[in-house]
């Protein structure tokens, strides 16, 4: 935690080496959120580096007080400035609407769902959400995934909170026939 | 078969979401956020604010001070016209035609009355003693009233419908309203006193007084001196006045003189071209609105209106300002740009007639456009770190508006039927400072073709 602190002053203090450290220690984690709301894997790249930049420059805002767990709230605020950016590139983008699936990782064992008898690859699932529309996937991921609720999905899309719940219903109905199709070996049953 | 509750695949998706890798090494441009972290300061774009701030008032004092000052000519010659005795007049296809009495001339033509001894009609006086507008109605078409003199009056006995007046004292005494009335036009009611000179000689010379002063200020010089003296002369021996074919120059001022001011609105449209720094054109836009325009005398005109444009263009990376685009874009190679945009334009121009002829007119045009844009689109084709091009398109909803930038200049012809006008006006629009998100000098042309109507 020491050293977490050590190099949150050092980029504060806009000491380069320590922002070149923080930059490949985060670089996954923030683009992992951003590649959930953003389809091509360039434009994601583009918005996560837009997103470290904010980072960087609002670090000094960041506010841990000696908590103990520094990592935990650091990687809570940096997920909103990721979600905020990604969200703000769809907005200007035209990208959006081109679908590109995730680029070929070497399998590993964390890639595999244990305690289930249907072996779904953590890959496969997050290729389904990005294949929703952009506005299902969006309401999708804030909600499920990144913890927002609606009111403040709908504040930061400018949506009413009805269309957010609707499009969270719908895409989950999607995600469910995607489900079910593409586990037609073993019947899904939902309930 | 299993089951999976709606709340246990949100969580299968959460977990998947967490634990799914992705490769980083195609994202990974430290170079590109350490630049935008550690760049110099730009204090250069407080300056180029306040710079065109500096220009944007220049260029309304350029616009202002023209504008002002033929507001103020124009002005000037509606008060000396104002002293002059006016009549509405119409002839056949002639309908834009408005004069009134002026109660100065009115009061110098009572005076003529009293001291005439004879009913004096006047056309648009009504009892309060206020002006009001009149319409010469039943003289044959073609007959002119002006200047309180009827065309003709002395020989004409019989024409008592519509509003005419003689010179007091003449030998036609036919004097008669709108509705023979000969009461209607008495200076008593109109509160005006008889004059205080003893003798009708002095009366006379006071009447003469009158119209003589309406003379000075006829700085239109709509009654020349030849016309003056024979009108004074006719006054002083109580004769009539024959009003001769010669007198017919300046009765066509006056009918230009009435003709000269009025608004019209004219709609146009035209193809657009647009160039950023006369670079290649990459394909054809368009421009349609409405212009509404005064004009003040028989040369100026002034316009303005608004257009809704499309417009097309394309530039070098080099000309695009990316101050205004993401970090990752700042620091990128921008190779080329292909943009297009949706904009409303408002114009303000000054216009000249070259030639005014009387149904046709070759002008010159002059003035300030802003622009305020709704939508722009932009392909930036840009060179990636690794050393390949790549095109992304970009669209920008909140509108930019640069006011007074872009000077207009177009030469035009136009052509009159009655109250409507058919135009042509080739125009070209240069801009003074950048415009849109990449603060371009979009420079654009094009062809107005429009139809309007007078009013």
């Amino acid at each position: 935690m020491e050293q977490l602190i050590n190099l949150i002053e050092g980029c504060t203090g806009n000491d380069e080496k320590c922002q070149r450290v923080f930059y490949e220690k985060y670089l996954g984690y923030v683009l992992k959120i951003v590649y959930r709301y953003i389809s091509t894997y360039e434009a994601a790249g583009e918005a996560t580096n837009d997103a470290f930049i904010k980072i960087f420059r609002s670090l000094n805002k960041f506010e841990y007080n000696n908590s103990v767990n520094v990592e935990r709230l650091l990687l809570g605020w940096m997920r909103k400035i990721a979600v905020n950016t990604a969200i703000d590139y769809l907005r200007e983008s035209q990208a959006h609407k081109r679908y590109q699936p995730i680029a070929e990782l070497p399998e590993t064992d964390s890639n595999y769902l244990t305690g289930t008898d249907e072996r779904v690859l953590y890959k496969e699932l997050v290729e389904l959400i990005k294949r929703l529309s952009p506005a299902y996937r969006t309401v999708f991921n804030m909600y499920v995934i990144d913890g927002y609720t609606h009111h403040e999905i709908s504040e930061a899309l400018g949506i009413s909170e009805g269309t957010s719940k609707s499009n969270l219903a719908r895409a989950r109905a999607i995600l469910q026939k995607y489900l079910i199709k593409n586990n037609k070996d073993s019947l899904l049953c939902f309930t | 078969m299993f089951y999976l509750k709606n709340d246990d695949m949100e969580e299968l998706f959460r977990k998947a979401a967490e634990s799914y890798e992705v490769d980083t090494s195609g994202a990974s441009n430290w170079d590109a956020v350490h630049k935008s972290l550690h760049k110099p300061g730009d204090s250069g774009k407080k300056d180029k604010g306040r710079n065109k701030k500096k220009r944007r008032v220049f260029l309304w004092w350029l616009l202002l001070l023209p504008a002002g000052w033929i507001i103020y000519s124009a002005g000037k010659k509606t008060e000396a016209g104002s002293t002059h005795t006016l009549v509405q007049y119409e002839q056949a296809g002639q309908t834009n035609g408005n004069r009134h009495i002026n109660r100065k001339a009115h009061n110098g033509i009572q005076d003529m009355r009293v001291a005439g001894k004879d009913h004096y009609a006047l056309p648009d006086k009504d009892d309060t003693g206020g002006r009001k507008k009149h319409n010469a109605t039943g003289g044959p078409a073609g007959k002119e009233y002006l200047g309180g003199i009827r065309k003709g009056a002395a020989n004409d006995k019989t024409d008592n419908r519509g509003s005419s007046h003689s010179i007091p004292g003449g030998q036609n005494k036919e004097t008669v309203t709108g509705e023979d009335d000969p009461k209607r036009y008495d200076g008593r009611k109109a509160g005006r006193e008889k004059p205080t000179g003893g003798t009708t000689d002095e009366a006379v010379q006071s009447i003469s007084g009158s119209i003589q002063r309406i003379f000075r200020e006829d700085r239109n010089n709509l009654y020349p001196d030849a016309f003056q003296g024979r009108l004074i002369t006719a006054v002083a021996t109580s004769r009539p006045l024959n009003i001769t074919d010669n007198d017919s120059a300046f009765q066509s001022k006056e009918i230009e003189g009435i003709r000269q001011r009025y608004f019209y609105a004219t709609a146009l449209l035209a193809p657009d071209l647009s160039s950023v720094r006369l670079q290649r054109i990459s394909g054809t836009g368009s421009s349609m609105g409405l212009l509404i325009g005064y004009k003040t005398g028989k040369r100026w005109h002034f316009e303005t209106g608004a257009f809704w444009e499309r417009k097309t263009y394309y530039t070098k990376g080099q000309y695009f300002d990316k101050s205004k685009l993401s970090d990752y874009y700042r620091n990128v190679e921008m190779l080329f740009v292909d943009g297009s945009c949706r904009m409303i334009t408002i114009p303000v121009n000054a216009r000249y007639n070259v030639y005014a002829g009387d149904r046709k007119n070759w002008f010159v045009s002059s003035g300030v456009s802003s622009y305020l844009m709704n939508q722009e689109y932009y392909d930036y084709t840009y060179r990636r770190p690794g050393g390949e091009p790549a095109t992304r398109g970009y669209k920008y909803t909140k509108a930019a508006q640069n006011w007074m930038t872009v000077i207009n200049i177009s030469v035009g012809y136009e052509q009159t039927f009655r109250s409507f006008n058919i135009r042509a006006e080739p125009y070209l629009r240069i801009p003074a400072s950048g415009v849109g998100v990449g603060n371009l000098s979009l420079s654009s042309g094009g062809l107005y073709i429009g139809i309007g109507k007078n009013f």
